[in-house]
């Protein structure tokens, strides 16, 4: 794999049973490229997402690596007995052991998404537009070179919106590599790649 | 202290404060012994019955009063059934967390065994706490081994639990499984009194709880010793946890980026 690939796909099918979900999809993703994924309701976007990360086995294919990684799930995957603040020190602990946190950087995470106050918070008493952002700061952390995210607005303010958005050019800008599950049309001048997930194959949108 | 050390003392705390926050589980792990022991020693009568226990190649019987009896079976039933309840909450509740935690960067021998630890000192707080009821109301002939014979069962059954609650996605069937072994075991097949006259045997030997409970009896009634119970226990655990660890392991191994 070349060194500024971070994530090469080759040939990912995926199948429950006789239902085919994923049919022999390829993917490259180049540091600092940005590549949206598309698709309607039920095309496998999520499933390809999770195929990426290992949480579903392909039926066939490889995935390969080349990078440190920064995960935003669609699903309410969150402890919810935790406080948010527990949350966050577990997974910086995890995070240690391999990368370098910044702790200004998580501070400054913390400032712009206005999670002061959320805090000392159980995961279960949070609104889902903050529940999201717990998820996206949680990908974000440890300034990982892949970010892949999974309609990670989800629930989110316009003001939210825009500082989503602040740091998703700030990482680009940093060389990290993007791939986004997105939904809105509006969107797609912002990606260099769109890719769209159509009768299950995974096809590049010129 | 190292990183794997403040990972797993992490897990283990933050284990005990989800159980903390579930203010009425909490409360009910120790009201259901609570409740069920002095039922036992409400109704059981002072009639002395004969009960069978097994040896390694011999069997025993002796005279116990009912109330004895009563208290000892209950006691073991409520700490098995409630050992594998708590266990399947612990691995079966949180798991696409853990997940999660792994594909982060979580190394799923970290978490398995970070869960396992505040497990262990769960079942140990358990049988503490059934034990001491058990000695203010009735001699107790081995109190250590006693006691040890509940932590022995209570991880038998806690790792009955935890392979439950890691191979079943739909957390009703989960608990169904645990309450049909639980109940046909250490509920009904396990009592002296249903045992010592049963016709048959052989399968009762084959259950779970038999060992430990077997140690419990022969522990409480008895200055004898019965390390074969013992080494038979463990055995269980052993092929328990292995299967345990090997699920888990199986289910999250992908999830983990080197």
């Amino acid at each position: 794999m070349s060194e500024n690939i971070l994530c090469s796909v080759s040939d990912l099918s995926k199948s429950y049973g006789r239902q085919q979900i994923l049919d022999e999809c390829q993917l490259e993703i180049n540091e600092g490229e940005f590549i949206g994924l598309v698709g309607e309701n039920g095309s496998g976007k999520t499933t390809f997402l999770k195929c990426l990360l290992g949480f579903t086995k392909p039926t066939s294919g490889e995935v390969k690596y080349n990078c440190s990684l920064g995960y935003c799930p669609q699903d309410n995957v969150l402890n919810n007995k935790l406080s948010v603040i527990e949350h966050f020190r577990f997974i910086e602990t995890i995070y240690k052991k391999r990368y370098h946190i910044d702790r200004m950087f998580v501070d400054s995470l913390i400032e712009k998404f206005k999670l002061e106050t959320y805090l000392d918070k159980l995961i279960c008493n949070l609104s889902s537009g903050t529940y999201q952002k717990i998820k996206l700061m949680t990908a974000l952390y440890h300034k990982p070179d892949l970010l892949l995210l999974d309609e990670p607005y989800d629930g989110f303010d316009w003001q939210m919106y825009n500082v989503f958005w602040e740091y998703i050019r700030e990482f680009k800008n940093k060389n990290t590599g993007i791939l986004m599950i997105s939904h809105f049309v509006f969107e797609n001048d912002k990606f260099d790649k769109i890719y769209e997930l159509k009768d299950r194959k995974l096809e590049l949108n010129e | 202290m190292n990183n794997s050390m403040q990972i797993l003392l992490q897990i283990y705390i933050l284990s005990a404060r989800e159980l903390l926050r579930n203010r009425i589980g909490l409360i009910l792990l120790f009201l259901i012994p609570g409740f069920f022991l002095s039922i036992a020693i409400w109704t059981a009568g002072e009639g002395a019955l004969p009960i069978k226990l097994f040896f390694q190649n011999q069997t025993e019987i002796i005279l116990v009063t009912q109330q004895k009896v009563s208290l000892i079976f209950i006691a073991a039933s409520v700490s098995g059934f409630l050992t594998a309840f708590y266990a399947n909450i612990l691995f079966h509740k949180n798991f696409e967390y853990q997940k999660y935690c792994i594909s982060l960067g979580l190394k799923p021998s970290l978490m398995i065994i970070g869960k396992f630890m505040f497990f262990i000192s769960i079942v140990i707080v358990m049988a503490i706490f059934i034990s001491v009821i058990i000695s203010l109301v009735i001699p107790i002939e081995q109190k250590l081994y006693s006691f040890a014979g509940f932590v022995l069962l209570g991880v038998v059954y806690g790792a009955y639990g935890g392979i439950v609650g890691v191979i079943n996605k739909d957390y009703m069937v989960a608990l169904l499984l645990i309450v049909l072994l639980a109940n046909l075991d250490i509920g009904w097949l396990q009592n002296p009194v249903f045992y010592s006259y049963a016709q048959e045997t052989e399968i009762i030997h084959w259950l779970p709880a038999f060992y430990p409970s077997q140690f419990i009896l022969t522990s409480t009634f008895t200055n004898l010793n019965n390390y074969w119970s013992v080494l038979m226990s463990f055995l269980y655990i052993l092929s328990f946890l292995l299967l345990l660890f090997l699920i888990m392991y199986l289910k999250t191994r992908n999830l983990y980026h080197e």
